[in-house]
């Protein structure tokens, strides 16, 4: 073919699509999207946007999604994973345990750290023998790491 | 494309505009825009409701506060452009095992002119058109669909796929080669095509 007669059915495609556009309802939505994110928060400084309830969403989602990941191995190794320690110091600046198969990033934008209290014993679920494990009851601080699809990605346990 | 009437207010105005809360600069920058947007992601694409989804995504962004623009550093439809990319490729990667049908109801319309074989003609080459752009390498695509079919700026285009001017010369260039290669194999094939059944009709 010809540059020319290319140039001529290039032209004659942008011309038969120059009308064509996102359907009605895609502009609903997002006029709707754009009022949600201009009203002012209810309470607190939250910013636009992305305000308080937001964050107290992730942090609620990111709560949940850690408990049901402790519950799901808990459930899975009842027995208890092989004791292992973790070297000294190791556990006050721990890289993040994958939860999920494959690639724990794909499909992901955006990710969010949530700070989440969890029973002593969700540590020996996720393979650490904890060091006095004779206090039970006492609670560890953990970083769970959650996706904007809401799904959990990683969790490392912190001093 | 999309370029401002006289008097309308530019897209920086509707910027503010908006980052300030007027619904109404918001729409008419989205009316402005989406358009363009759509089309990138629909001849990326082949369908319809994937560019509806581009569409909605890439303006969630604005809504959102368009992270990572910066005004004085690009432009609006550079963003855009890339915004929308970013989103076309991590669905077509994601929707690959699927061979799409064409959800484009082109061919089943009854043309409204009276010269039904010419319209009818011209149909089916922008189809062949179209479907010869689908079947581009991607970044020969990409480069294609912004520069070739919507006559976006060479900067515009390099802004949204992350390379140099250079470079999007060169896909367009390489595009134009390849799209014009298969759009005339095609053509040999149809016109093979129909000599044989006319001479098959023949006998």
């Amino acid at each position: 073919m010809k540059e020319r007669d290319l140039d001529a059915l290039l032209q004659s495609a942008a011309a038969a699509d120059a009308g064509t556009g996102a359907s009605e309802r895609v502009e609903a939505a997002l006029v709707l999207a754009y009022r949600e994110a201009q009203r002012p928060p209810r309470s607190g400084t939250g910013s636009r946007g992305f305000g308080l309830r937001a964050a107290r969403d992730w942090f609620w989602a990111g709560l949940a999604a850690a408990a049901a990941v402790v519950a799901f191995v808990a459930v899975l190794r009842p027995g208890g994973p092989t004791a292992t320690t973790p070297t000294a110091g190791a556990d006050a600046e721990l890289a993040f345990t994958p939860l999920v198969y494959g690639d724990p990033w794909s499909d992901v934008e955006a990710v969010q750290v949530v700070h989440v209290e969890l029973p002593r014993t969700a540590l020996a679920a996720f393979g650490y023998a904890p060091a006095g494990l004779e206090s039970e009851g006492a609670a560890v601080q953990a970083d769970v790491l959650v996706g904007n699809d809401g799904i959990a990605r990683g969790i490392r346990f912190v001093r | 494309m999309a370029a401002t009437e006289r008097g309308a207010p530019s897209d920086d105005d509707l910027l503010r505009l908006l980052r300030d809360g007027d619904e109404a600069a918001f729409t008419a920058l989205y009316r402005r825009w989406q358009g363009p947007v759509y089309r990138f992601a629909l001849r990326m694409s082949g369908r319809e409701a994937l560019a509806d989804d581009v569409v909605q995504e890439t303006f969630l962004t604005v809504v959102h506060g368009m992270p990572g623009f910066e005004a004085g550093r690009g432009s609006l439809a550079g963003w855009l452009f890339g915004v929308a990319r970013n989103q076309i490729l991590r669905r077509l990667r994601r929707e690959r095992p699927f061979i799409p049908l064409s959800d484009h109801g082109a061919a089943a319309e009854v043309p409204a002119s009276d010269d039904v074989f010419a319209e009818v003609a011209e149909r089916r080459e922008l189809e062949r058109l179209r479907r010869a752009v689908l079947a581009l390498p991607e970044h020969y695509r990409e480069a294609l669909v912004l520069c070739g079919l919507q006559g976006v700026s060479y900067e515009d285009a390099a802004e949204a796929l992350g390379c140099a001017v250079g470079t999007v010369r060169s896909r367009l260039s390489r595009g134009r080669e390849l799209l014009a290669a298969r759009l005339g194999a095609t053509e040999t094939r149809s016109a093979e095509d129909g000599r044989m059944g006319a001479a098959g009709g023949g006998r």
